[in-house]
C-alpha cells in the first residue's frame, strides 16, 4: 500500500525524520521543567510518549489515505468517484496538517527562544500557516460532501442545517468569549511565555477568529452532508460498505476542528495539570487514528464491492 | 428486439441500484463483460440464468445477509417470466 504512492510516503518519511531529530535533540525549556517539576531526561522521555503516539497516528492517516485513494482510482471515471476524489484530497490535507503544523511549531519555537525578537512576527506566521493549511482541507471535504449530495438529489436536512446553524452560534459565541478571556493573547504573561496572537483583538477577531469559525462551519456541514448521503443513496449492500467511511470522515472532521480549537486556547489549558493536559492529548490523538482506521476499513470493503 | 435487449439490462440494473447503490452500473457491466464476455448492452433474457449465478456468488462474498441476497436473486429471477 505504502509503495502506491511513492511521493507521498517519503514525504511522511521526511517529516517524520525532521520530527524525531526535533524532539531528540532540541534543548528542553527551563519553563517547563520548573512548571512541571520534572528534570530534562524526563522531559526528553515525556515528550517521546507523545511523539511515538504522534508517528503511529501519522502513519496511520497515511495509510487511510492510500486505502481510499486506491478505492477511488477504480472508480475515478464516475461521477460518485469524482466527489469521492475531492473529499480524499481535502482529508489529505488535514493528514498532512497534523505532522506539518507539530514540525512549523517546533522549529518556529527553537528559532524564537534563541531568537526573542522573531517571537511575534513567528507566531501570527505559525497562526497563519496553520490557517491557510486547514481551510484548504476543509473546503475540499466540504466541496466534496456537497457533490456527493447532489448525486442523491438532495439538499442539506433543513431542520438538521438549522439545528447545527443554532448550535455553531452558540459554539462561536463561546470560542470568541474564550478567546478573549485568555490574558495572554496579545503579550506574555507571567504564566505563560509566548502570547497566543501578539495582534490587538479587532485583528485577532476579523483575521483569525472569524476564518476558523467559517472554516469550521464548512467542517460541520460536511459532516451533516457526508451523513445525509449515507442516509438518502440507494443501495443496501453499499450502505453497510459505506458505513465506516462515513464514520471515519466524520470522525477526522470533528476531531480535527476540537483539536485546533483546544491547541487555540492552549494558553487556558496550560494553566491545567499535566495528567489531565496529556489525557486530552491522548485522547483526540486516539479519535484521530480511529477515523483514520474507519477510513481505511470502509474504503477496503467498497474496494472489495467494485472489484468483484 | 433491440429494445427488449436495452430494457433487459436496464432493469438488471434498475434492480441492482437497490442493493449496490451508484455502482450497480458498474457492478452489472462487470458481472456480464468478465463472466459472460459480452457487452453490457448485448444481454438477453437467455443470459439471464448464468448471470443470476454469478450474480448471487458475488453478493454472497459481500454480504453475510442472505435474505437480502436471496430477495436480490428473486427480483431478478421474475424478469426472465416478465421478458
Amino acid at each position: 500500500l505504502l509503495l502506491t504512492n511513492k511521493k507521498l510516503t517519503s514525504l511522511y518519511l521526511l517529516l517524520i525524520v525532521i520530527y524525531l531529530s526535533q524532539t531528540l535533540l532540541a534543548p528542553v525549556s527551563k519553563l517547563t521543567l520548573s512548571r512541571y517539576h520534572i528534570d530534562s531526561t524526563q522531559a526528553r522521555l515525556l515528550t517521546l510518549t507523545i511523539a511515538i503516539p504522534y508517528i503511529i497516528i501519522w502513519s496511520v492517516a497515511l495509510m487511510g489515505y492510500l486505502r481510499l485513494s486506491t478505492y477511488i482510482n477504480l472508480i475515478q471515471k464516475y461521477k460518485d468517484g469524482a466527489a469521492f476524489r475531492v473529499i480524499s484530497r481535502g482529508i489529505l490535507w488535514l493528514g498532512l496538517w497534523l505532522p506539518l503544523s507539530t514540525i512549523i511549531n517546533n522549529f518556529f519555537f527553537e528559532y524564537y527562544s534563541a531568537h526573542h525578537g522573531a517571537t511575534a512576527d513567528l507566531v501570527r506566521l505559525n497562526n497563519y500557516l496553520n490557517m491557510i493549511i486547514l481551510f484548504g482541507g476543509f473546503w475540499l471535504v466540504y466541496k466534496g460532501s456537497g457533490q456527493l449530495l447532489a448525486l442523491v438529489k438532495k439538499k442539506p436536512d433543513t431542520v438538521a442545517s438549522q439545528i447545527l446553524t443554532l448550535a455553531f452560534i452558540a459554539f462561536s459565541a463561546l470560542y470568541v468569549f474564550l478567546t478573549l478571556e485568555d490574558s495572554a493573547r496579545r503579550y506574555p504573561t507571567h504564566s505563560v511565555a509566548t502570547a497566543t496572537y501578539y495582534e490587538p483583538d479587532w485583528l485577532i477577531i476579523i483575521t483569525l477568529v472569524i476564518p476558523r469559525l467559517l472554516y469550521w462551519f464548512l467542517g460541520a456541514q460536511a459532516v451533516q452532508n457526508i451523513y445525509l448521503y449515507r442516509r438518502k443513496v440507494k443501495g443496501r449492500l453499499y450502505k453497510h460498505a459505506l458505513n465506516n467511511l462515513a464514520l471515519g470522515l466524520g470522525s477526522v472532521v470533528t476531531t480535527t476542528i476540537l483539536l485546533r480549537c483546544l491547541q487555540s486556547l492552549s494558553a487556558p489549558l496550560e494553566r491545567l495539570s499535566l495528567g489531565l493536559l496529556l489525557g486530552v492529548v491522548y485522547v483526540l490523538l486516539i479519535l484521530i487514528s480511529v477515523g483514520y482506521v474507519l477510513i481505511a476499513k470502509g474504503a477496503k470493503k467498497l474496494q472489495q464491492l467494485e472489484e468483484l | 428486439m433491440m429494445v427488449n435487449e436495452l430494457t433487459i439490462y436496464e432493469e438488471i440494473t434498475k434492480i441492482s441500484e437497490d442493493y449496490f447503490g451508484p455502482m450497480a452500473p458498474r457492478f452489472v457491466s462487470r458481472m456480464v463483460t468478465n463472466h459472460l464476455h459480452k457487452e453490457p448492452r448485448k444481454v438477453t433474457t437467455r443470459d439471464l440464468p448464468e448471470l443470476i449465478i454469478w450474480i448471487r456468488l458475488a453478493a454472497g462474498l459481500l454480504t453475510e445477509e442472505t435474505d437480502t441476497v436471496e430477495e436480490f436473486i428473486t427480483r431478478l429471477k421474475t424478469l426472465s417470466r416478465k421478458h
